[in-house]
């Protein structure tokens, strides 16, 4: 240690100067206010000095503290006597970390004596000392020097040497560039790397371990040599970027390589057979990466979809739609952003096939896809609708050629679209939620090219939340359920009222049945009664005019009450959500008799993603097979028609077998 | 010449040694197949021209950097892997003085004290008043003459039992050059310390040198006990080296490379 100290002191030796000029450049930021600075100019000014100070000093200190002196001879000096290399390499380390870290905080003194802590906003009370001491910023700050300084004493060396290993330093920056975008970018940008505030400390760690692996193999072996310093630097340096990278692209492959049993799914989208499903959601092994499978859930194989990655940007596994499905059940379309070309691409699937595999289609012309876009898939699979706030366009499939398009007015967002034949669209429309009044609109769209867009009134302004289900529409399109102020069946093709089905400022909801009833649920009003059953829900049975046929109360909870699909003719789920960590029950609901039929204990209906795009199933009748999720995140499929329960996604589902292909 | 301390059983093998050493930088052949030995209280001379591979021959014998191939040895161990400890017994005059120049003599002797451990600063003292050597002024500003003296009073300051001499009166004036043999004449006459230099002053070794070896082209040209090259050749020193190195045809030589006992 003695000798470790001799050289620091050496070293420190030599550029004491550094110390005075920091006090001095420290006490710039009090003295400027006299030459008429505002004082907050001021503080900016000297938190500015002592950065750059610091920075200064590690570029001067780094590049000097092995490069120069090798390239003087001066190391010579030290090699000549009996000091072991881990001195020399210690001792110069030592007072360099020293010398950075003092002239930075020396610079900052008489700043930070003069403007309190509090006075700047911090989190620290009024006491710099505290805010000083803060672990993970404190190693942070002190790793940013370390690198600081290992940079500046690399580049200084492989400049120095002016040896052939510049032109394999060269090579290896752009590789392990291309090898931090392709592998490390995702595991910050997708969230897979969590744990504030250690994040910054673990980004910077390792080129700073690696700056530091190099340094001591430039002292180790290069010794007083300046070209077998820099080969040795460069060995060392490399070694460690490269077991670095290596790492984590293991670390990410592993974090994408989520099975269903694995996933905790938020958002499932499924075909109208309830053979496949597409599942959304996110693994404890990956923090908030979203991930995305497509399951088939009569064999347990999946398909993984990975992220996208390309010059203009990332696209992490999902795409905000989840997935699309042809009414026939036969094709799905996984749409998402073409990083290359900026458009949508869609990974079109033929679920007929005994091992599916995308075709990848990049629609023409097509705008990015955003949580505002609608998509839908057209019966027999042969065209894409894709609609966003600015137009509506009907794209061939498999070819993506775009067939027809309809300008959509600023203002408005899809709310729902669907195919109402093949070649002939719908979507409705709600205002958009800067621009809110109490209007919807639906737009027409053929692939012939003709089109129509229709606004139309509506009985009360929706609020944000409300517009996210402000249409529902039968499975042919041809009627909508409205909640303005109420619930209101409306033609579909132009809005007018046919019927007002409910006029209420409590929690309300409404499905259409497969033979075009209409099933209203409405909260009731809060009486005394247990707690664990609320005062439940009063569910009114119209015929397809509107008209009213039947009343009768469920034992529900009113929060969130929410009729799902229809699980049998005349059989519908009935729910309520309050909270995702709370159990709630799922009825089955005989409309025909009017009682409750059925309870799903622990189970909801597991939810679509954000944009409505269904598509009705074949025939437009029901469909027996429906997805739950309970609180433990388990995506529960029930077959109604068999009674049969299982397992798809979540803790206790079979792993399944991987398709490659995504 | 002096007489010299008889060495010791442990000092018996050569206090330096080489065999078929070999030199590279990159694809550069400097030293290739060079083996030598100095045995314990001799003065050994290594002779050659500039770029004949001396000073790169001193670097791996200071474990700055390793043998291509071959090996070297002091005090029977490889100064790449033992060079801390064999520092301890080796004092270096390098051909550059290359001590940090903001330090004076007596920072660089205070210095040096912290990492010997037995270091005599009134030794080092004497020495530098000796040589009339201004020890309160940086290294830097120093003349090139005083720089040598400062590096070999510091070479010194540990009375270590090899001195390594790499090209000391490079650029030096002959009052300095004088300076700097009769210095390393008195220490040996007091201590018996093994030399080994490197140089082309020809006329300061042919009065101090036991032995002498010529490198030419990175190869070891001649070797052998001073006097009897001188012998064998018939001519002064001088002429030899110029009759070696300028590639003439030499006459055969007889002298024995083994270490004398």
């Amino acid at each position: 240690m003695n000798r470790v100290l001799a050289v620091a002191a050496r070293e420190l030796r030599e550029r004491w100067l550094l110390f005075p000029a920091a006090v001095v450049l420290g006490c710039v930021p009090i003295v400027l206010p006299a030459f008429g600075l505002r004082p907050a100019d001021s503080q900016f000014v000297g938190l500015v000095t002592a950065v750059s100070l610091g920075a200064a000093a590690a570029v001067i200190v780094g590049s000097s503290m092995l490069a120069r002196d090798a390239a003087n001879g001066r190391l010579g000096f030290l090699f000549s006597r009996p000091l072991p290399w881990g001195a020399v390499w210690g001792g110069k380390w030592l007072a360099a970390l020293v010398l950075v870290a003092a002239s930075g905080l020396l610079a900052a003194i008489p700043w930070m004596a003069a403007y309190p802590l509090a006075s700047l906003g911090g989190h620290h009370g009024d006491s710099w000392f505290k805010a000083m001491l803060d672990g993970p910023r404190s190693l942070f700050c002190f790793t940013l020097i370390v690198l600081a300084v290992g940079l500046a004493n690399f580049g200084a060396t492989a400049l120095r040497s002016r040896s052939a290993w510049l032109v394999v330093d060269g090579a290896l920056l752009l590789a392990s560039l291309w090898a931090t975008w392709r592998y490390v970018a995702p595991l910050v940008l997708f969230g897979i790397v969590a744990g504030e505030p250690w994040k910054p400390v673990k980004l910077v760690l390792p080129l700073a371990l690696a700056l530091v692996v190099g340094s001591l193999a430039q002292v180790a072996v290069g010794r007083s040599d300046l070209h077998r310093a820099h080969r040795a630097a460069s060995i060392g340096f490399w070694a460690v970027i490269t077991l670095t990278l290596t790492l984590a692209a293991g670390y990410l492959q592993w974090a994408l390589a989520v099975d269903p049993s694995q996933l905790q799914a938020w958002a499932v989208t499924r075909d109208p057979a309830g053979r496949w499903v597409y599942l959304g959601g996110t693994a404890s092994r990956s923090n908030w990466y979203p991930h995305g499978l497509l399951v088939d859930t009569s064999t347990g194989r999946y398909l993984r979809r990975g992220p996208s990655l390309g010059l203009g940007g990332l696209v992490a596994g999902d795409s905000a739609q989840g997935a699309v499905f042809a009414a026939s059940g036969r094709a799905c379309a996984l749409t998402g952003y073409d990083t290359r070309r900026g458009g949508t691409r869609v990974a079109l699937f033929d679920l007929t096939a005994d091992l599916p595999r995308p075709r990848e289609v990049m629609l023409e012309s097509s705008a990015p896809p955003s949580s505002d876009s609608a998509f839908a898939l057209s019966p027999s699979a042969a065209s894409l609708f894709m609609v966003h706030e600015s137009g509506a366009s009907l794209f061939e499939l498999p070819s993506g050629r775009r067939l027809a398009t309809v300008t959509i007015k600023p203002g408005w967002r899809p709310l729902v679209a669907r195919f109402l034949a093949e070649g002939q669209a719908r979507v409705w429309l709600a205002p958009s939620v800067q621009s809110p009044r109490a209007e919807l609109a639906v737009v027409d769209l053929a692939v012939d090219g003709r089109s129509r867009m229709l606004p139309f009134p509506i009985t009360a302004t929706l609020t944000p939340s409300q517009s996210w289900h402000a249409a529902v529409p039968n499975d042919a399109g041809t009627r909508i359920l409205t909640r303005d102020g109420g619930v209101r069946l409306r033609d579909a093709a132009d809005g007018r009222l046919i019927a007002t089905l409910a006029e209420s400022s409590r929690e309300t909801t409404a499905a259409f049945l497969s033979d075009g009833r209409i099933v209203v649920g409405e909260g009731n009003p809060a009486v005394a009664g247990p707690a664990t059953t609320g005062p439940g829900a009063t569910l009114t049975l119209f015929d397809a005019t509107g008209v009213r046929l039947a009343a009768f109360s469920v034992p529900t909870q009113s929060t969130g009450l929410s009729l799902g699909a229809e699980v049998a003719p005349g059989r519908i789920l009935v729910s309520s959500f309050r909270s995702p960590f709370l159990p709630e029950d799922t009825l089955v609901v005989d409309v025909d008799a009017g009682r409750v039929v059925e309870r799903l204990v622990g189970l909801r209906p597991a939810m679509g993603f954000w944009t409505a795009s269904a598509a009705a199933p074949p025939g437009g009748g029901t469909s027996s097979v429906h997805f739950f999720r309970d609180v433990e995140d388990h995506v529960v499929r029930i077959d109604f028609a068999t009674g049969e329960r299982r397992i798809v996604a979540g803790p206790g589902a079979p792993k399944g077998e991987r398709l490659k292909g995504l | 010449m002096s007489t010299r301390p008889t060495p010791t059983a442990a000092q018996a093998g050569p206090v330096l040694e080489t065999l078929t050493l070999g030199i590279r930088y990159g694809r550069t052949r400097v030293l290739d197949g060079a083996s030598l030995a100095v045995p314990a209280g001799c003065v050994y001379a290594l002779l050659g021209r500039n770029g004949s591979g001396k000073s790169s021959l001193v670097r791996v014998l200071l474990g700055q950097r390793p043998a291509a191939t071959g090996s070297a040895r002091l005090f029977g161990q490889d100064p790449w892997t033992h060079r801390t400890s064999l520092m301890a017994r080796v004092g270096v005059v390098p051909e550059e003085p290359d001590a940090p120049p903001e330090m004076t003599a007596t920072q660089l002797s205070a210095f040096c004290a912290r990492l010997h451990a037995r270091w005599d600063r009134g030794v080092v003292s004497e020495r530098l008043r000796r040589f009339g050597v201004p020890q309160d002024r940086p290294f830097g500003r120093l003349s090139k003459g005083q720089k040598g003296a400062v590096m070999l009073a510091l070479a010194l300051g540990h009375a270590p039992e090899l001195l390594l001499l790499d090209d000391p009166t490079l650029g030096l004036d002959v009052v300095a050059r004088d300076a700097v043999f009769g210095e390393v004449i008195g220490e040996l006459a007091d201590r018996g310390t093994t030399v080994f230099v490197t140089t082309h002053d020809l006329r300061a070794v042919e009065g101090i040198a036991d032995r002498v070896a010529i490198l030419h082209e990175g190869r070891l040209a001649l070797e052998g006990p001073l006097e009897a090259v001188k012998a064998e050749w018939g001519r002064p020193l001088e002429e030899i080296f110029a009759t070696v190195t300028t590639g003439r045809p030499a006459p055969t030589i007889a002298v024995p490379r083994e270490v004398e006992p």
